[in-house]
């Protein structure tokens, strides 16, 4: 290894400059006291553990795990095509296995890998002791472990998936697929899309509100700025693929024909539904591994990043640019050729981007001193792999000629050229590079060398000749081949290359078991890097909170480390007597208030299982089992949300520098109501995502929507419009009286008010439902008869859902008012409550808007 | 802080703003064509299909350099005002190149539209 060791002074060989804001020796048991509010529980207790450093390594571990499991699928499918005719796996068994490969890579390794890799090392680089929502970020690894182990296990019954990781309908209708195959897919990877949105708004609110005093935007580490697009990328695409998830299940449940083009609906609202989440998805991958590439290579250079802001531009186009090239995966649907032409022009223009941050990785390795490491290597070898994945992107982005190679192995590999060059490379540099900030030892450079080679050479063995597979015609996903297509020892050489990744991943495992060991006392900044995750840290993250001047601050404020530790920053103890941060404005990062964080609780672990248990057991079609599992799940929600609106503390406490800060706010300061706004986001995603159905759904087949004689007449669509806003009426109503009642002012004049018109919410929601459900089901109109039935209950049914949500948030925020845990200060849980009321009802408004008038508008 | 929340989504609107304009560029050509082509609505609606597209590229990218300019002349939101230099610069810089990507990629994208006929 030819890293410099980097030396700080040791925190006692300093007696503290003046000017840090505070004084050095720190009274005696200040460190023993902030050690135990931030412990890890013992024992059994232990998996109930909330600090992001250990959830973080939970869920990498996990990730990892499913990258070997989809891996070995790999190499049974890569086994049995080695030669002709093979007879290794039957057809039904190769189906379930390139499903479950491509799903199992896409859903339970690469997202959370990724999202892992954030909540790890983000409150490092930010120097934040933990991420704003510790339990959710439990929760969500949680409900991807339980529900990700289960549904690995349906291969074991061979009830897996069996329809492709893209489940086209009509494929995938009840039809083709009878079965529960195509259930477990679309309920079971439910649990994936709600703990990938939990991450995301986790991250959000992380990056934006949890920063080091002083870390403005401009001096925001690249990973960071990479993870803020990745979980937008994540809020605004995951919807719409929970959307077509949610629209192909109730098809198959009820027949709903949401895609069966003889009642009106159109097998190509699934794809486009499906890839406007899937072309982003693949940046959702890549993002994060660029925003890792460019942290490493400043350090393997020992320069700062070249052309800082130019990344930064080229990370948000690429997160805009993704979303405006999903048809370049529907080239051969037969769309007009000039909508093609404008999804193959984003689909150019989005490599500018990605061409720009290589540029600026060239240019940074260009104006250093390049060692060369193991991160080092990975990071070359993604360089060269990715970029000849980006130019087979380019090729297929160009329609005539992906009308050559569809559906052949020629995509195959450039999609692996492009995922395991913009994603695994840069994975694997990242475990070398971060490993000695979670273990007492680093990974063998020795060994290192040797997983890169082979990993290098046997990614390009098995995937290059792909490339001239597909282009002499060999189709996708089928299970064997006849001899003397000339297909023969191209497949027998992938199949070696395979092997050969295989070798080295394993090399990398037992590289792994030997030297990787968790510990406090790690093996620290060994390559001399500059960001923040390489301060000291302990289970509670640094000592004290540093203010800083630059994106390198460890290399422009030298004695920055020993200070941190010697408690001279910020917040170097707890004075609410629990876990806390610093919450801080989103762009200047200047210090706003001390959040109070909750801890360990079964309840995170207990509601994950059992959410992923609802899945599950929905699958194989337990529905008893699975309500029960549901309200458990909610009843374990609803046990740990009952702690973490705790009101203020103190009224301020002192952080240093003459800085008092509240340890309670609400409102817009508030990281709560940031979250809620994202999580509001998601759903509005999603409604539009509805509201894009039903308009393609009449493009389609404007003959089965009604005439206006047939819709329901006036005024039953005005009923639930008034109930909508007299509901909305009773929360504002509620919410001017909870501002008059003081803090802990259970019996004041304001309280008894605000109940009532909260509760009377309650009913006004549920009854603007009903009567937009009894309108409709008026005119005689069916879910089951025609597409337009079908979207148009959907319509009701996600108010139903909201309703019914309402409710729960509704008697929850009556229960806390009850309890004495709500009044005009602590009003946390009101405010999201109203929030999320207001914003169900805006959407309910627009739904009977829609309805009402958009087939009037239309004649139909 | 009452008032932070609209100064930062303003902020950060304006920071994406030719981004934002080719996005909104983007979903009225394709949605414009996808329903005049899949409607079949006359011949008269194919016929003015480039014509649309070419006025609203040519309003977008109008748009899009007038963030650029202001971006360059030191006004808008994040940019005025801002007492951190480096901030200032940083912001400035960002809202100029994302203005520049959103002008390319606005004409590049409504380029087909004068090429290629709609419906086909």
């Amino acid at each position: 290894m030819t890293a410099t060791v980097h030396k700080t002074p040791r925190a006692e060989e300093r007696t503290g400059p003046a000017g840090l804001p505070n004084p050095a020796p720190r009274p005696e048991g200040e460190i023993e006291a902030l050690k135990h509010v931030w412990r890890a529980p013992k024992g059994l207790n232990f998996i109930t553990v909330v600090n992001n450093t250990y959830v973080g390594l939970f869920y990498v571990g996990t990730a990892f795990l499913f990258f070997i499991l989809a891996g070995i699928l790999a190499l049974i499918m890569r086994t049995q095509l080695a030669v002709p005719q093979a007879d290794i796996v039957s057809q039904g068994t190769y189906n379930q296995l390139f499903t479950m490969h491509g799903t199992m890579m896409m859903f339970l390794f690469a997202v959370p890998a990724v999202e892992a890799m954030g909540v790890y090392l983000l409150p490092n680089m930010q120097a934040a002791r933990d991420l704003p929502f510790p339990r959710l970020s439990a929760y969500a690894f949680w409900a991807y472990f339980f529900g990700g182990l289960a549904f690995f296990c349906s291969l074991l019954f061979q009830v897996a998936p069996d329809t492709g990781w893209f489940m086209y309908p009509p494929l995938t209708g009840t039809k083709y697929s009878p079965g529960i195959n195509a259930d477990f897919w679309l309920l079971g990877i439910g649990f994936i899309e709600i703990s990938a949105i939990a991450g995301a708004i986790e991250i959000i609110v992380g990056v934006l509100k949890t920063r080091a005093p002083g870390m403005s935007l401009d001096k925001l580490p690249v990973y960071a700025w990479a993870m803020l697009v990745f979980a937008a990328l994540i809020v605004f695409a995951f919807p719409a693929v929970i959307l077509c998830t949610l629209l192909l299940e109730i098809e198959r449940a009820f027949g709903w024909p949401f895609f069966i083009a003889e009642k009106g609906g159109s097998a190509m609202l699934w794809q486009h539904l499906f890839w406007f989440f899937g072309h982003p998805e693949v940046y959702i991958i890549f993002l994060p591994a660029a925003g890792m590439v460019s942290m490493m290579v400043p350090t393997i250079a020992q320069t700062p990043l070249v052309g800082y802001r130019l990344v930064v531009l080229a990370i948000v186009a690429t997160g805009f640019f993704s979303f405006g090239v999903w048809v370049h995966h529907m080239f051969a649907t037969g769309i007009p050729q000039l909508s093609l032409s404008f999804f193959s022009a984003a689909s150019m223009a989005v490599s500018v981007p990605s061409g720009i941050q290589v540029f600026a990785w060239i240019a940074t390795i260009a104006n250093g001193r390049l060692q060369l490491t193991t991160p080092a290597l990975f990071i070359l070898g993604f360089l060269f792999i990715f970029t000849l994945g980006g130019l087979t992107g380019v090729m297929v982005g160009m329609v005539p000629f992906d009308w050559q190679v569809h559906d052949t192995y020629f995509v195959v590999a450039h999609f692996h050229y492009v995922l395991i060059g913009g994603m695994v490379f840069p994975l694997f540099a990242a475990f070398y590079y971060w490993t000695p900030l979670a273990s007492r030892k680093p990974l063998s450079e020795k060994l290192g060398r040797w997983v890169f080679g082979l990993m290098f050479v046997g990614m390009n063995v098995t995937f290059f000749p792909m490339h001239l597979t597909g282009l002499i015609g060999m189709p996708r996903r089928v299970y064997t081949y006849p001899a003397g297509l000339g297909w023969d020892w191209l497949n027998m050489t992938s199949t070696i290359g395979a092997f050969m990744i295989a070798a080295g991943v394993a090399l990398f495992l037992f590289d792994l078991v030997r030297r990787f060991r968790i510990t406090e006392d790690n093996a620290g900044n060994i390559w001399n890097a500059g960001t923040l995750e390489w301060l000291p840290s302990g289970d509670y993250a640094n000592r004290s909170i540093p203010r800083v001047t630059s994106r390198e601050p460890l290399w422009d404020q030298p004695h920055l480390a020993a200070d941190v530790e010697a408690g001279r920053y910020y917040l170097p103890n707890a004075p609410t007597g629990g876990r806390e941060t610093i919450v801080t404005s989103p762009i200047t990062a200047e210090p706003q208030y001390v959040v109070q964080m909750p801890g360990p609780s079964w309840a995170t672990v207990l509601g994950a299982f059992f959410t992923a248990a609802f899945f599950i057991l929905l699958t194989v079609k337990l529905v008893i089992p699975a309500i029960v599992c549901a309200v458990i799940a909610v009843g374990m929600v609803i046990w740990w949300l009952w702690d973490t609106d705790p009101g203020p503390a103190q009224a301020t406490v002192d952080i240093g520098g003459g800085i008092r800060l509240p340890t309670y706010v609400t409102g817009p300061m508030s990281h709560s109501w940031w979250a809620m706004v994202v999580l509001l986001m998601v759903a509005g995603t999603l409604y539009a995502c509805l509201l894009f159905s039903y308009l393609f759904l009449w493009t389609v087949s404007p003959d089965v929507w009604p005439k206006p004689d047939a819709l329901p007449e006036l005024p039953w669509p005005l009923l639930p419009a008034v109930l909508y806003a007299a509901s909305s009426l009773a929360v504002v109503l509620a919410s001017r009286s909870l501002r008059r009642v003081p803090a802990g002012g259970a019996g004041a004049a304001g309280v008894w008010p605000m109940r009532i018109a909260l509760a009377a919410a309650i009913p006004l929601v549920v009854a603007a439902v009903a009567t937009d459900l009894a309108a409709q089901s008026g005119t005689g109109l069916q879910p089951t008869e025609s597409a337009y039935g079908a979207v148009v209950y959907m319509f009701v049914s996600l108010q139903g859902f909201y309703a019914v949500v309402l409710v729960l948030m509704g008697v929850f925020t009556l229960a806390r008012s009850l309890a004495g845990k709500l009044d005009g200060v602590r009003r946390g849980t009101f405010d999201n409550t109203m929030l999320l009321w207001h914003f169900a009802v805006v959407q309910g408004l627009v739904g009977l808007a829609v309805t009402a008038l958009f087939p009037r508008l239309v004649g139909g | 802080m009452r008032g932070a929340r609209p100064g930062f989504l303003t902020k950060m609107l304006f920071l994406n703003a030719g981004l934002v304009l080719w996005a909104a560029h983007f979903g009225f050509v394709y949605g414009l064509t996808g329903v005049v082509c899949a409607r079949g609505l006359g011949t008269a609606w194919p016929a003015a299909v480039p014509f649309v597209v070419a006025f609203a590229t040519v309003v977008a990218a109008g748009l899009s350099l007038v963030v650029l300019f202001a971006a360059v002349l030191g006004r808008g939101p994040g940019i005025a005002g801002e007492p951190d230099p480096a901030l200032r610069v940083f912001w400035r810089s960002v809202t100029g190149g994302v203005a520049v990507f959103g002008f390319v990629a606005i004409v590049w994208s409504g380029l087909p539209a004068v090429l290629i006929r709609p419906c086909a």
